[in-house]
């Protein structure tokens, strides 16, 4: 009896000391989660406040920042989740991966960002106007009209804003094959060449038009951070016009990075770009329910330009950098399906490889 | 916000955190990250230094052309052998799907457009001073009349070429958006006035500088050049060298340029180790503080906003091809008819011990240039062009009979065969009377009107020479006594087996040429490397 107590003493002990240990390590120890982000997300996941407050939750949180699309084909070997942009791009990760959780923290409208001289000259042809709060809007039908005709900046009412002269009216965007928010201007400009509808199946005519707004930009760029990084850096003359998602605007000028002439153009109609969280482990799936849910993340993820739940939270944030944006969208599109988006995006890719139609003969 | 603005306050309290966790664990990110970057981007060393003592992460960075690195990257071996690349542009790799599929996380860290720079009493001759609207148009218009000698590299060897001759065209073809092969074929005789101005070309920006200074000085014998198309940092540091006799004017084209824009890229699949020591190391790259003096020791321009002030002028982007076609149909085009043509004579060591492999390491060589190495990306550009005339000139103990073939436009298959039969008929024997050969090269040369194409010697012997005149009498007793055109022929000597690097070496800054070396790489890569320089 007596070695029995001794033994059941020991053993408490023992048992005590592993607890504290137990719960020592515990509260040091936090979990390492890999995602792949869609590349405008990673300033936000690159924010010290962020990695705090994920620290404070007990994670550390890696990112590798990728084109939306590019993240459906990439390695996840190692990764714990996904945040690409756009529910098409969400859809294709879901069938390929076989995930059925997802979280839809953040939302971004996409806008068209440019520079003050750039905006009046479209504005004098009629395709753009100031919007009163600070915003202008972009009449997307009449700028369609004007990247098609193949009008050069210099042929607008006025001449051409400094710089940009020689070059046909045409928005950069980024690469649809890999990146989301190309896809998303490829709905909108979808929408307009379908007779104002949202392209639901085979639609080879609208393909035909939409290709040449893509392949008339040249080689294009991988992730929407890049020429986003060129609009900033290398003024008008190098983008007069970009597509970016809001949040890219709004972060930026948090930081003060704005170029001093910007101006940002809502496209009538534009679309808007679910971020979507999608878990391949528990982990994973923790810090997408923490995005939705921790008043502190989504306070944060405002800080960064995305729209959260709460739309006050948004325009606190870019009041308070003095940053005018439009609070209310009303004029937007829906995506395409995933579908019917890939089946435009395929007939996009097509001609890049400098390959003829499916359909049309030699 | 950009990685690069972290709240400083933040950061502090993180490093104070990570110091008390201090053992258990080591600095996240330290570590090597292994780069193959393009040489040009050797002058980055020292602030990598200061990025590995203030991050952990020490970069290696090997160095390549534009075009052999896409190459290495479309054929996976970069992915094998490095974490990331960094070249002056993405943009040629991504046109190739295998190319794009490779890239993972990218961030321009700086950028520079290809310009042109002008002496400046050229400039001012021409009017194109105190802020005169000068387009390409002007440039083409200004070389054709014979009143600018430019410099510009390969465009298939180097990216400011290649950027410098899509941009042309776009500009030429007054294309606004993409160029398609339409817009080049029209565009064809204007491109061919742009180039009869090129009398210099170059496997790299770098040597390209130099090559334009030493000529500037007459440390060169080559013919003075009054202008040199090159990134716009270069042109900048070129134009504060004191020992130029006058300064360079840089011309910024009001049509516009092609950007550089530099590129650090992750490559796929990126380990998370690599990936960490990645982020790490942009970050601190995309500081202001690091990114000023970037913009101050490098002269490209910053891409972090507020780091150059006053910023340079901000250029329109000529648009790049949207295809690989388009883009390799100007390349082809530009070799095959807008350029000059090129005049080369191949003085060949067929001595006795040229014997066994390195004969038929010579055979492959040849069969490359001639085949044109359609299988690689690289390849298909390094190879004898149209209306090239090419000479075969074997030596051994004596100067053996030299033959000459013409690379027909219409039809370049006879030329070509007639060249591979040459130098498989090769029998080596007997000694090598080097230099007697290469007097023969000139010899050769002086009988011809050169004029006008770009004229150049290679000299392949695998050892020392050790009959006929040495290199203290060729250069005394032939190269002195040329007359000043082929005075200007530079040697492309090829180090193999056992030849004299310092001999050779002297010899290229004689003649103005380039040493290049088969004993580390093949002889196979070294021709395909000289053909930059032709």
């Amino acid at each position: 009896m007596k070695r029995a107590a001794v033994a059941a003493v020991a053993a408490a002990v023992l048992l005590g000391a592993a607890a504290v240990l137990w719960n020592v390590h515990a509260r040091a120890s936090v979990t390492e989660v890999t995602g792949l982000v869609g590349s405008e997300k990673e300033g936000f996941f690159a924010d010290e406040a962020v990695r705090d407050r994920f620290a404070e939750l007990g994670y550390r949180v890696q990112v590798r920042g990728r084109g939306s699309r590019a993240i459906t084909t990439a390695d996840t070997g190692g990764v714990d989740f996904a945040f690409p942009s756009g529910a098409p791009a969400a859809e294709a990760f879901r069938t390929r991966h076989g995930v059925d959780r997802e979280h839809r923290p953040f939302f971004s409208p996409m806008v068209v960002l440019s520079h003050r001289p750039v905006a009046e000259a479209l504005q004098r042809a009629e395709a753009a106007a100031p919007a009163g709060d600070g915003t202008w809007t972009l009449d997307m039908a009449a700028y369609l009209d004007l990247a098609e005709d193949g009008t050069r900046w210099r042929d607008l009412p006025g001449g051409a804003p400094e710089g940009t002269g020689r070059n046909t009216v045409l928005i950069r965007t980024t690469d649809p094959r890999t990146s989301n928010s190309a896809a998303m201007y490829l709905a909108v400009v979808g929408y307009l060449l379908n007779g104002e509808e949202v392209v639901s199946g085979p639609a080879p005519g609208v393909a035909e038009r939409a290709v040449p707004l893509f392949l008339d930009q040249g080689g294009p760029p991988d992730t929407s951070r890049q020429p986003f990084d060129s609009y900033i850096a290398l003024g008008p003359g190098h983008t007069p016009l970009l597509w970016a998602y809001e949040s890219q605007y709004v972060a930026a000028g948090a930081a003060g990075e704005l170029p001093e002439e910007a101006a940002v153009l809502y496209p009538a109609p534009t679309a808007v770009s679910a971020h979507t969280v999608l878990p391949l482990t528990g982990a994973g799936d923790e810090v997408g329910r923490l995005l939705t849910e921790d008043p502190e993340l989504q306070r944060l993820a405002a800080e960064h330009g995305f729209r959260t739940t709460d739309p006050g939270v948004f325009a606190d944030a870019a009041a308070a950098a003095g940053l005018p944006v439009r609070t209310r969208l009303d004029d937007t599109v829906n995506a395409p399906g995933h579908a019917a988006m890939e089946g435009l995006i395929r007939e996009v890719e097509r001609h890049y490889a400098g390959k003829p139609a499916a359909g049309t003969a030699g | 916000m950009r990685p690069g603005r972290r709240r400083a306050r933040a950061a502090a309290l993180a490093a104070l955190l990570a110091a008390a966790l201090a053992p258990a664990c080591t600095p996240q990110a330290s570590g090597v990250l292994r780069v193959l970057a393009g040489s040009e981007l050797a002058d980055m060393e020292p602030l990598l230094e200061r990025a590995e003592q203030e991050t952990g992460v020490r970069v290696e960075m090997d160095y390549t052309g534009t075009l052999e690195g896409v190459q290495q990257v479309v054929s996976g071996q970069a992915a094998r052998d490095y974490d990331a690349i960094w070249f002056s542009s993405n943009r040629y790799l991504a046109l190739h799907p295998e190319g794009r599929d490779a890239l993972g996380e990218q961030t321009s860290v700086m950028a520079s457009p290809v310009v042109l720079g002008v002496a400046r009493s050229t400039a001012e001759e021409l009017g194109w001073t105190g802020g005169a609207e000068v387009t390409w148009a002007d440039v083409a218009e200004a070389a054709a009349g014979g009143d600018l000698s430019y410099g510009m590299t390969s465009p298939a060897a180097s990216n400011s070429g290649f950027s410098a001759l899509v941009g042309v065209a776009a500009a030429l073809s007054d294309a606004g958006s993409a160029l398609r092969a339409s817009d080049v074929a029209g565009a064809a005789p204007e491109l061919e006035r742009f180039f009869s101005g090129q009398r210099l070309t170059a496997g790299s920006s770098g040597w390209l500088a130099d090559a334009y200074v030493r000529r500037a000085t007459g440390q060169d014998p080559g013919p003075e050049l009054n202008a040199m198309v090159n990134y716009e940092s270069v042109l900048l540091s070129v134009e504060r060298r004191e020992e130029l006799p006058e300064p360079l004017a840089v011309v910024h084209p009001a049509d516009g340029a092609v950007t550089a824009d530099y590129p650090l890229t992750l490559l796929e699949p990126a380990g998370a180790q690599a990936a960490e020591r990645y982020g790490a190391l942009v970050d601190h790259l995309m500081g202001e503080e690091v990114q000023e003096e970037i913009g101050r020791t490098t002269h490209r321009r910053p891409m972090a906003p507020g780091a150059a002030d006053p910023g340079p002028p901000s250029l329109p982007e000529l648009p790049f091809p949207a295809t690989a076609e388009v883009a390799d149909g100007l390349i082809g085009a530009y070799f095959d008819e807008y350029r000059r043509p090129a005049r080369t004579v191949f003085v060949l060591d067929s001595s006795g011990s040229m014997a066994g492999e390195r004969m038929a390491a010579l055979r492959t060589a040849v069969d490359t240039l001639t085949g044109g190495d359609g299988g690689s990306l690289d390849g298909r550009f390094q190879r004898f062009y149209h209306r090239e005339r090419v000479t075969l000139l074997p030596f051994a103990s004596g100067v053996h009979r030299a033959r000459t073939f013409e690379v027909d436009s219409g039809d370049p298959g006879e030329a070509l065969d007639g060249i591979r039969a040459g130098v498989r008929a090769l029998e080596p024997g007997g000694w090598t009377a080097g230099y007697a050969a290469l007097a023969e090269a000139y010899g050769l040369l002086a009988e011809e009107e050169t004029g006008g194409r770009f004229t150049s010697i290679v000299l392949l012997t695998d050892g020392e020479v050790n009959r006929g005149p040495g290199l203290a009498e060729f250069r005394d007793g032939v190269h002195a006594g040329l007359g000043g055109e082929l005075r200007g022929v530079p040697v492309f000597p090829v180090l193999l087996g056992e030849s004299d690097p310092a001999e050779m070496e002297e010899l290229a800054e004689l003649t103005g040429g380039r040493v290049f070396d088969a004993r580390s790489t093949s002889l196979d890569e070294a021709f395909r490397e000289i053909r930059g320089y032709q």
